[in-house]
């Protein structure tokens, strides 16, 4: 079971779908989430959310992010969590992004495995990340950012800022599937 | 593993069993494929308990209460069409802002069936509410986007209990389920049309000029893109339509100086309306919308074609 943590994104529901249609049940809890429940999910997805990592209260998530040793994957506002809490920097970006933006691979890593160098993706952020926690790999930019993915498959820390689980994202699937695939 | 109509109509037939029962339930049709289904799975589950009430808000497509009637006759339900329209404009009468004239709307709607249903003892209202309604309507860390009818704008108070069926799905995935019902395609691919209808897509203040202008300009781009999907020049459009903004610009016509309306024309690709692109219409049949819409709607010089995704826009302009 992949618990789903809705911070408020308009996509949440849309990544319980696309981990049904691929094959894996989830379950959709709100960012409040006690640790024991996080503690029995097989993993975790962070979903997106109109706040920002500095100025909301996200509970029992950073300590989870910090301490455990189950698989989490961060989407968005989720991205920007993983990085905070780790000792990133997540500052507001000299442009926001809504909407297509083109994806340059730097370095595939796990989440991008098999992922063409260059792709569409949909975004919707004003906040980035500036600076990635220490162990972190960098795997891909756009114009407006520099860090559009980046993991740490030692700490089964993976995340993204673009929207792998919308429709217009090309190769969003496959991207959620390589997470699913190093649960 | 994808989505399975078979065990989805299954399902959705014994829960609305087990909620309902042996009680009586309205169904509020609009015609669109949502309600269409939620329709047929009420039909399976309650038999002869459900009656089916079309609301003519006087904000809807042209014709569009005698064609959706005739459609649903011809899938043997009967639709029981109430005449609101002259209570939707009178209550909308200089209401400019988008999310309160949504509200009203929600409001008019449930006033409506409250009517029919105390007329029927029925104690149910079934809607064929879906995924994006409940999403965009916002709640807990969910911020509004906008207040679907059938959500964010029910009133606090309400003599029915609602049944929704649907909630979980996204517009493609009621569109299987209503290919799986043996639907005609002229309703399980029908394009998506707003609950709060033609409101949403005039700008500001509505009156019933406004909505005879909006309509006119809406069938228009519909005959048009509809026309070229025929014809192989493109790909039909997840949704298409026209909107009329409160703006008037200085035009020539016949040598006389005109000073008119501005129409917007919108036709975007989608899967579940969740993200979308605007089409990329070609120039060709741009022009045959435009020169149509300036020639056979008087009051409008001016028409422009929406060049924005979701996000930032929404597909409709309220």
């Amino acid at each position: 079971m992949i618990l789903i943590v809705d911070m408020g994104s308009q996509y949440t529901h849309v990544i319980w779908r696309t981990c049904r249609d691929l094959g894996q049940e989830g379950k959709m809890v709100p960012k409040t989430v006690a640790r024991a429940e996080l503690d029995t999910a097989d993993a975790v997805i962070l979903s997106g959310g109109p706040s920002s990592v500095t100025k909301d209260n996200f509970h029992e998530l950073p300590l989870f992010i910090k301490e455990s040793g189950k698989s989490i994957l961060g989407i968005c506002l989720g991205h920007q969590l993983i990085a905070h809490t780790l000792g990133g920097l997540v500052v507001k970006g000299k442009n926001a992004e809504y909407g297509l933006s083109r994806i340059e691979v730097d370095k595939p890593g796990t989440l991008l495995e098999g992922v063409p160098a260059s792709f569409n993706a949909w975004v919707s952020h004003f906040d980035e990340v500036k600076k990635m926690p220490e162990g972190f790999v960098s795997l891909a930019h756009s114009d407006t950012c520099a860090h559009e993915a980046m993991e740490c498959p030692g700490k089964k820390r993976f995340s993204v800022q673009f929207h792998p689980e919308v429709w217009h994202t090309e190769n969003g699937e496959r991207i959620l599937e390589n997470f699913i695939n190093r649960i | 593993m994808p989505f399975n109509a078979e065990k989805f109509i299954d399902g959705a037939v014994s829960s609305i069993k087990a909620s309902i029962g042996p009680g009586r339930a309205i169904i509020a049709v609009s015609g669109g494929v949502d309600s269409s289904v939620a329709a047929a799975l009420a039909s399976k589950a309650l038999g002869k308990n459900v009656y089916c009430v079309f609301v003519d808000t006087g904000l809807m497509r042209k014709d569009e209460a005698r064609l959706v009637k005739a459609m649903m006759a011809r899938g043997g339900v009967k639709l029981n069409v109430v005449d609101a329209s002259a209570d939707f404009f009178s209550a909308l009468k200089g209401v400019e802002e988008p999310e309160k004239k949504r509200k009203i709307i929600g409001e008019k709607f449930i006033r409506v069936f409250e009517v029919e249903a105390k007329k029927q003892k029925a104690a149910y209202l079934i809607q064929g509410t879906i995924a994006p309604d409940w999403i965009e309507s916002g709640g807990g860390s969910r911020e509004t986007i906008k207040s679907h009818h059938n959500v964010g704008g029910l009133p606090e108070k309400m003599g029915m209990r609602l049944v929704e069926p649907l909630r979980d799905l996204y517009k493609h995935e009621v569109r299987i389920v209503a290919r799986a019902l043996g639907f005609p395609p002229e309703i399980s691919e029908r394009q998506p049309f707003p609950g709060p209808g033609l409101a949403v897509r005039i700008v500001g203040e509505i009156t019933p000029g406004k909505a005879a202008i909006v309509r006119e300009a809406c069938f228009i781009v519909e005959e048009e893109l509809e026309r070229a999907a025929e014809k192989g020049k493109i790909e039909k459009p997840w949704q298409y339509f026209a909107a009329l903004l409160p703006t008037k610009t200085v035009g020539v016509r016949g040598d006389e100086r005109a000073y008119q309306y501005t129409v917007v024309v919108r036709a975007v690709r989608s899967l579940d309306g969740m993200t979308a692109n605007f089409s990329h219409v070609p120039p060709e049949v741009l022009q045959a919308i435009s020169t149509r819409i300036t020639n056979e709607i008087r009051e409008v010089g001016r028409v422009l074609y929406d060049i924005t995704n979701k996000p930032p826009a929404t597909v409709e302009l309220e």
